[in-house]
């Protein structure tokens, strides 16, 4: 149920519901309008949103997970560049147990000093664990250099090393800040969630509508490093990165540009042209990927394609994926593949509303995009109209030789390679 | 306006078994408008015959690169069309292929699926482009820590039994595969009678009914038992595994041979697993992550094998955290799991989470059609999770403290792995 607000407004109520016939149970979202693109210091946005779980002012944090698991339900904080929050999944009965948690969480939280060093640590530990990761290495290099300066290039907990240097007052400021900004609230689940839209409204007076803040526009960045290769210390396989900057979420481009995404590869399909070509029709690599809105949410992501190869044939690997990504600039998409992806689009969209949780989500992102039920339906339209032109004209755009980068971490061992690869912040080693 | 459609609750789930020996579950979700199809078969890994290591994952993979009736490209591109996705996963049991779909045409899939248990093309060309996939695959799971901790601990929990090698096979295995050797596995292990066919979510039963014998009708009738394979021999003592050098934070894996999966008992070890790691307030999390700040993560998981399982406890260290100290704290949470110390608060919440984890894991239709094949497989009957709802009520503490005693006491058998930076 999506309910206008008073006044006729075309801006959605503050609390979006959604009735999910069958749901065993309602998922619940609240978030902060300011994420990690606004913190002072990296990692703080992360920090903040995992200490919510860590108690409030009259409860412990594990006083409160004994209660919430007990009732059978799950809670769990989490982050992104533009918004923090909690989500609940519990059963209709307990809501109004959740209901009170989540007011005391999220307006009331007592950022316990011995719980924010513990947090700082494991999320740390996170950190150090994922940049290992050659996959990660190379993405993250690529991703740096796409997003330059801006706070979208460094990874969402930050630098190893980062969380550490947060102290409780940066923690409750941020807190404060978040506030200010008010919450946005998206519920989903069976027959009986709509009784409880009043109640959310009275007991968190802070719910907002949707936020309207300005659109970035496609910059062309110059690079600096356009193509760079470095070792890995513990690769077996090459690591192809290609990308460029992309668009934000409300693009009104999006449609189309998710379409063009289908038709390279994105999703996993063996359809799209690169794992056609590379997995199916070459047996090049295992893993290809395509995605068109890397970190990507109020402001422009990133276009990336992930391939991972035999070293021997990274080369050939690259320039089958930069002729097709020519081709898709020049000839453009065949209108059987403009139909096809068409058919994936829509098919997609409802798989991608099946439970409770994917409807919650769902709507809290628009919420948090400011996209209304009719931008909604423009949206559809959109995907219906996109011609292979359109899409032609769009991968010119992402794909222009001259502004895109490319990264290749090839195993140590394998070349006898002796530069450094990149670290993480260039700050501190994470292995003892 | 669009016809009501309406099924009585008698047609809701249904089960029956066609000629060729194929088992067929349908369960309605009318309304829903998504469908899904499974078609799992009791073959995979352990099936593989030695020297053939990674044949069965060989095979999942060239299921989509064609058979007589539907060529190469076709499977994915039917998917793509129909607006859903297909794949497949193949462990050391089964080997199962899965579609999920917006709306009712199941007619090509069904098609599909037919026409691929009856024969494969196997054409040299793309047994050989495959085969480098595959390849390509294997080096990826030797990237990754995890993969290489899980394999270096169960190679030595399961000694020479197959469980203990890796699906994926290794490189050499992999070089000597053929097609005369994948087209024998076809025939030997993928037959009718060793498959379960589900659908769920919206579609017509009566029509269903009604066209599965003429599309799964067999070529020949092939027989539906599943050679004997000895059980795993286990280790009689705790043993302990280390790699050094390894990138990012320290690993820890113990792995404990624990029931068979067809067991009834395997419940009551998924509510210790539940006592131990379900959550913020379960033992080991809150003892490890939240109290003493040692694990960045922990996690309890049952790895099901038809032969034997493995309950698997996992975690990664934060930065400098002991490892004797994670030996010393999970060894006595297992310890009081032993000594039968369970409070009733603790149990009423791992049973509580045991409800909704199983009834969240069918809410979508797809994880529904893999939940009523995996079922099917393994127990013979699809509608296993429902009955584990009702069993989740009865696990006592005397229950659960024979359990403990006679399977999760890491002297008596075990292997702890660490990979260490």
């Amino acid at each position: 149920m999506k309910r206008r607000p008073r006044g006729g407004d075309r801006a959605w109520h503050p609390v979006a519901v959604t009735v999910v016939r069958e749901a065993p149970r309602v998922s619940l979202r609240l978030a902060f309008s300011l994420g990690a693109t606004e913190e002072p210091h990296a990692g703080l946005a992360v920090l903040t949103s995992q200490l919510l779980e860590e108690g409030t002012r009259r409860r412990s944090g594990l006083e409160c997970a004994r209660q919430l698991e007990g009732w059978g339900g799950l809670a769990s904080s989490w982050c992104h560049y533009d918004a923090f929050g909690l989500s609940v999944e519990i059963p209709l009965e307990r809501l109004g147990g959740a209901v009170d948690w989540l007011e005391e969480a999220l307006l009331e939280p007592g950022f316990p000093p011995p719980a924010l060093g513990r947090v700082a640590r494991r999320i740390d530990s996170e950190v150090c664990s994922e940049s290992a990761e050659p996959s990660w290495i190379v993405r993250d290099s690529l991703l740096r250099e796409v997003f330059g300066e801006e706070r979208r290039g460094k990874p969402l907990a930050g630098d190893p090393g980062d969380a550490l240097r947060i102290d409780r007052e940066e923690v409750v400021a941020f807190h404060r800040k978040a506030c200010g900004r008010g919450l946005l609230i998206s519920m989903a689940g069976p027959p009986g969630i709509e009784r409880w839209v009043r109640t959310l409204e009275q007991r968190f007076p802070l719910a907002r509508g949707p936020s309207r803040r300005a659109r970035t526009r496609l910059r062309s960045v110059r690079p600096v490093r356009k193509r760079q290769i470095f070792p890995l210390a513990h690769a077996e396989l090459a690591h192809l990165a290609l990308g460029a900057r992309s668009v934000d979420l409300r693009d009104p481009r999006r449609p189309a540009l998710e379409l063009l995404g289908l038709v390279l590869g994105s999703g996993g399909q063996m359809t799209g042209r690169l794992p056609l070509l590379l997995r199916e029709r070459k047996g090049l690599a295992y893993a290809v990927s395509v995605e068109l809105f890397a970190r990507a949410g109020r402001d422009a992501g990133a276009a990336l394609v992930e391939v991972e190869c035999a070293p021997s044939q990274v080369g050939e690997v690259e320039k089958i994926v930069r002729r097709e990504l020519e081709a898709l600039c020049g000839v453009g998409p065949s209108l059987e593949e403009v139909e096809r992806a068409r058919s994936t689009w829509f098919g997609w969209r409802t798989l991608a509303g099946e439970t409770a949780a994917q409807r919650a989500d769902r709507a809290l992102e628009r919420l948090l995009l400011g996209i209304s039920a009719e931008d909604d339906e423009e949206e559809l339209e959109r995907a219906r109209a996109a011609s292979a032109r359109e899409l032609s004209r769009l991968a010119q755009r992402l794909f222009d030789p001259a502004a895109l980068r490319v990264r290749v971490g090839l195993p140590a061992a394998a070349r006898g390679l002796r530069r450094r690869p990149p670290r993480p912040g260039g700050r501190r080693r994470c292995a003892r | 306006m669009p016809k009501r459609r309406f099924f009585p609750d008698r047609t809701v789930q249904q089960r029956f078994r066609l000629h060729s020996g194929c088992e067929v579950v349908l369960d309605l979700q009318p309304g829903s408008g998504v469908l899904a199809v499974a078609v799992g078969y009791n073959a995979g890994a352990r099936d593989e015959a030695p020297g053939q290591e990674g044949l069965a994952h060989l095979l999942e993979h060239l299921m989509f690169r064609g058979s007589p009736g539907f060529p190469a490209g076709e499977i994915d591109r039917r998917a793509a069309e129909l607006g859903g996705s297909v794949n497949a996963f193949t462990s050391h049991d089964q080997m199962i292929l899965h579609w999920v779909l917006p709306g009712g045409d199941w007619r090509s899939v069904l098609a599909i699926e037919a026409d691929r248990m009856r024969a494969l093309t196997l054409d040299p060309v793309s047994v050989g482009l495959e085969k480098e996939i595959v390849r390509s695959e294997i080096e990826a799971s030797r990237e990754d820590p995890w993969d290489r901790l899980e394999q270096l601990v169960l190679a030595r929990l399961w000694g020479g039994h197959p469980y203990g090698r890796s699906v994926l096979g290794s490189p050499g295995a992999l070089r000597r595969a053929n097609p005369s050797a994948l087209s024998d596995f076809h025939r030997r292990h993928l037959s009718p009678g060793r498959a379960v066919l589900a659908l769920t979510g919206d579609f017509d039963p009566e029509e269903i009914r009604r066209s599965l014998p003429s599309l799964f009708a067999p070529a020949e009738r092939r027989p539906g038992v599943r050679p004997p394979w000895p059980l795993p021999r286990v280790p009689q003592r705790l043993m302990r595994l280390g790699r050094r050098g390894v990138e990012g934070v320290p690993r820890a894996l113990l792995a404990l041979p624990v029931l068979a999966a067809s067991a009834a008992e395997l419940s009551g070890l998924e509510v210790l697993a539940g006592l131990l790691a379900w959550g913020r307030s379960s033992r080991l999390v809150e003892r490890l992550v939240e109290r003493e700040g040692l694990a960045s993560w922990v996690d309890v998981e049952l790895l099901e094998g038809d032969l034997g399982s493995a309950f698997l406890v996992v975690a990664e260290l934060v930065e400098g955290a002991a490892p004797p100290e994670w030996e010393r704290v999970v060894f006595e949470e297992l310890g009081r799991l032993r000594h039968g110390i369970f409070d009733r608060e603790d149990l009423a919440r791992t049973r509580a989470q045991f409800v909704q984890r199983l009834r969240a894991s069918l809410e979508r239709t797809l994880d529904r059609a893999l939940a009523r094949v995996q079922a099917a497989l393994r127990w013979r009957d699809p509608w296993i999770p429902e009955r584990q709802l009702e069993r989740a009520a009865i696990w006592q503490p005397r229950h659960l403290k024979r359990l403990a005693r006679r399977w999760l006491d890491p002297e008596r058998g075990g292997v702890l792995g660490w990979s260490l930076p």
